[in-house]
């Protein structure tokens, strides 16, 4: 997924929205240590979605 | 602390109103863990029966009832002063005998018991001398409740009927600050300061005192301007994740909110908010940005107020959300309208159209509907002026998230003071023992049973601690010991892969399960291969034969993550990757996962961290990868 206005909070809701890639590579194979939790992405539409950060108070940590 | 509930429902209404213990040394982790026996029992209240607000009769019976208690707490509290004048000789783990001074600190409970047991009305701060009518204002810091005052007033001035100018300032002492006279169980108590006694909750104050409201007030918004349809499809469409449970309901068909229902409400609300009010018209959209602030400013101040360790820092983030919350919360308003309010902005709009008729003229056609339209608009103008004049955001949990910053300053962080170890403490110490009961003389039987349980498990306790520091004990004590311990965790793994799919062999098979052609993995594989891969372990490039490498196909992954702020606990959550197959007969499952690809100065705001979503977990066997 890529970042919508390069990752930064939004003024008015206060998160951050990824879309789906417009590259041409569908997939990207990594390694499952890079895989650090899961996340809570809530759709906002087909191929975009709000990346929550009040799922937990570890992620609310995380993204400021 | 204390905390009345109900043991039976429809069969009686059987309650009890249990009053627990515990000491501030014990640290709260360890504290309010349950089983680790820290919460005791004192003993059990009587329940007055409710009564009715009316009758004077009632006033009489509520007055001997308050007095009750006040005897009941006056019996429970006489061997604490003493210990808090001149000590109390306690025995010490160390075998040594300390002479301590037991002194109350704090009592935790809701807001209703905090009214009953410090003896004040039900709109009133039992910390500050906040005026009824200014609760919910942000107005500075209203000076703190001098108890030690209201009880040399009703000593000073016990007939408050009488004429005397100091009888009339009792009275208006009383009014102004909300005191019931004679009704604090804690007067007289050595060494205790008494606004210090109540303690900030999470439960009460958040999560079923402002979320209530604000469950409301959002209810109105979007009925206003027609979005509950949208906030249900985002509410039902939530993805899953750990500690958080799926709605199976729509928004609008939950019936019962408790804690629970709450606490998931809070961790999702901005983020199905902001999802139901995308694209607003021209005149909507500074409504939805005010609303949005209120609701996510609420929303951060819970977040931060549940930290275990707080910093100057983060009590000045929670300042800031508290106030923008107090600047932005008008926007509901119109929301909590009284039904008196309500009366007087239908009799305005009659009014304006009665006057409109006789005033107005024949108007041509194709004036009519701007002419109605502008009607209208001046209609709801001037009902909104009213309903802002007439209408205020006044009730008592608002200045209670005012307390939090100085709490955490004298007395640590909030969530250990929280009611819901007390509501833990009912299950295993109250509801266990009413159903071991027969029911008769109740209250006897559930605190002889608790005490047999308790002294149980306080020598388990000191035989394991015994045990640990090496003590000769006997050998039934020690093979029982064995018995009665919980069974070792398994070895933590960071990472681990299960669930692994029959007939899958080969890329081929991969692609095939997954949805995705060979042509579009091969290459991704040479690319990782070669980026990722030390040179004796790469794989072949040569897509014929990526194709026939052996391939195991897997649809969970555990993943250890540490627990937030704690040291040596972990979580473990597991991604879920059916690829196109169904998961438990339902839809297919993919999770979506954290992935740490840069720097903390990357991705903005995710610091390194991008999302992704799981397409496949899969091994290539063979010494490959």
């Amino acid at each position: 997924m890529s970042l919508v206005d390069c990752g930064r909070l939004s003024d008015v809701h206060g998160l951050v929205t990824v879309q789906l890639r417009d590259v041409t590579r569908e997939l990207t194979i990594v390694d499952i240590g890079t895989i650090i939790g899961l996340a809570h992405l809530i759709p906002e539409t087909e191929w975009r979605w709000l990346v929550h950060s009040q799922i937990d108070l570890r992620t609310f940590n995380d993204i400021y | 602390m204390s905390d009345q509930t109900n043991l039976t429902n429809f069969s009686g209404d059987k309650k009890a109103w249990p009053v627990y213990m515990t000491i501030g040394n014990v640290p709260s982790t360890i504290r309010n863990r349950p089983g680790s026996m820290a919460i005791l029992l004192l003993g059990l209240l009587p329940i007055p029966a409710k009564l009715a607000k009316s009758s004077r009769a009632d006033k009489l019976q509520r007055l001997i009832n308050a007095d009750t208690v006040r005897g009941v707490f006056k019996l429970i509290f006489a061997p604490l002063n003493g210990a808090a004048r001149e000590g109390a000789p306690i025995d010490y783990a160390d075998g040594k005998i300390w002479r301590c001074f037991l002194i109350m600190s704090g009592w935790i409970a809701d807001h209703m018991e905090n009214v009953t047991l410090h003896g004040i009305k039900s709109n009133a701060c039992p910390k500050c001398e906040v005026h009824p009518e200014e609760l919910g204002s942000r107005a500075g810091h209203h000076r703190a409740r001098d108890y030690a005052r209201y009880e040399r007033y009703e000593h000073e001035n016990p007939f408050l009927d009488s004429e005397t100018h100091d009888a009339a300032h009792a009275r208006y002492t009383n009014e102004t600050h909300g005191i019931r006279r004679g009704q604090n169980v804690f007067q007289g108590l050595v060494r205790v300061l008494m606004p210090d006694l109540h303690k900030p909750d999470m439960l009460n104050t958040i999560y079923l005192g402002l979320f209530k409201h604000l469950r409301d007030w959002i209810q109105g918004f979007l009925k206003k301007h027609a979005r509950q349809q949208a906030f249900d499809d985002a509410w039902k469409a939530l993805p899953t994740y750990p500690g958080f449970f799926v709605p199976k309901k729509a928004y609008r068909e939950v019936t019962q909110w408790h804690g629970k229902e709450m606490r998931k409400l809070g961790c999702c609300l901005l983020g199905v908010l902001t999802v139901a009010l995308r694209q607003p018209d021209s005149t909507q959209v500074q409504p939805f940005r005010r609303a949005l602030t209120c609701v996510r400013s609420l929303l951060d101040f819970t977040m931060m107020a549940q930290y275990r360790s707080q910093t100057p820092e983060t009590i000045s983030y929670m300042e800031e959300y508290a106030t923008q919350f107090h600047e932005t919360k008008d926007i509901f308003l119109e929301f909590r309208i009284s039904k008196r309010t309500q009366e007087k902005a239908d009799e305005l709009r009659k009014g304006m159209r009665r006057q409109r008729a006789q005033m107005r003229e024949r108007v041509p056609p194709s004036q009519r509907r701007r002419i109605r339209d502008d009607d209208r608009e001046e209609e709801n103008d001037q009902g909104m002026e009213l309903i802002h004049s007439e209408s205020n955001i006044n009730f008592v949990k608002i200045p209670l998230i005012s307390h939090f910053r100085d709490h955490i300053y004298m007395f640590g962080n909030i969530p250990k003071y929280s009611t819901e170890y007390g509501k833990l403490a009912h299950k295993e110490q109250i509801k266990d023992g009413w159903r071991r009961t027969n029911e008769i003389d109740a209250a006897r039987q559930i605190l002889s049973s608790y005490s047999r349980q308790h002294a149980i498990h306080m020598r388990i306790l000191n035989l394991e601690f015994l045990q640990r520091a090496g003590a000769d004990l006997p050998t039934e004590v020690v093979e029982h010991l064995e018995k009665t311990r919980p069974a070792p965790t398994p070895p933590a793994h960071r990472r681990m892969l299960n669930g692994l799919r029959d007939n899958i062999h080969d890329v081929v098979d991969l692609g095939r399960a997954c949805d995705i052609s060979p042509e579009t993995i091969c290459p991704e594989l040479i690319r990782y291969s070669r980026l990722s891969l030390p040179p004796d372990r790469r794989l072949p490039e040569n897509p014929a034969i990526l194709r026939t490498l052996p391939v195991e196909l897997l649809t969970q992954l555990e993943i250890l993550v540490l627990a937030y702020l704690e040291s040596g606990v972990y979580d473990i959550q597991r991604a879920r990757c059916t690829g196109a197959q169904l998961f438990r007969n339902q839809t297919s499952r993919n999770d979506c996962v954290w992935i740490q690809a840069g720097g903390e100065n990357m991705y903005g705001a995710l610091r390194g961290h991008v999302p992704a979503r799981l397409i496949a977990l899969f091994k290539i066997r063979s010494g490959y990868m």
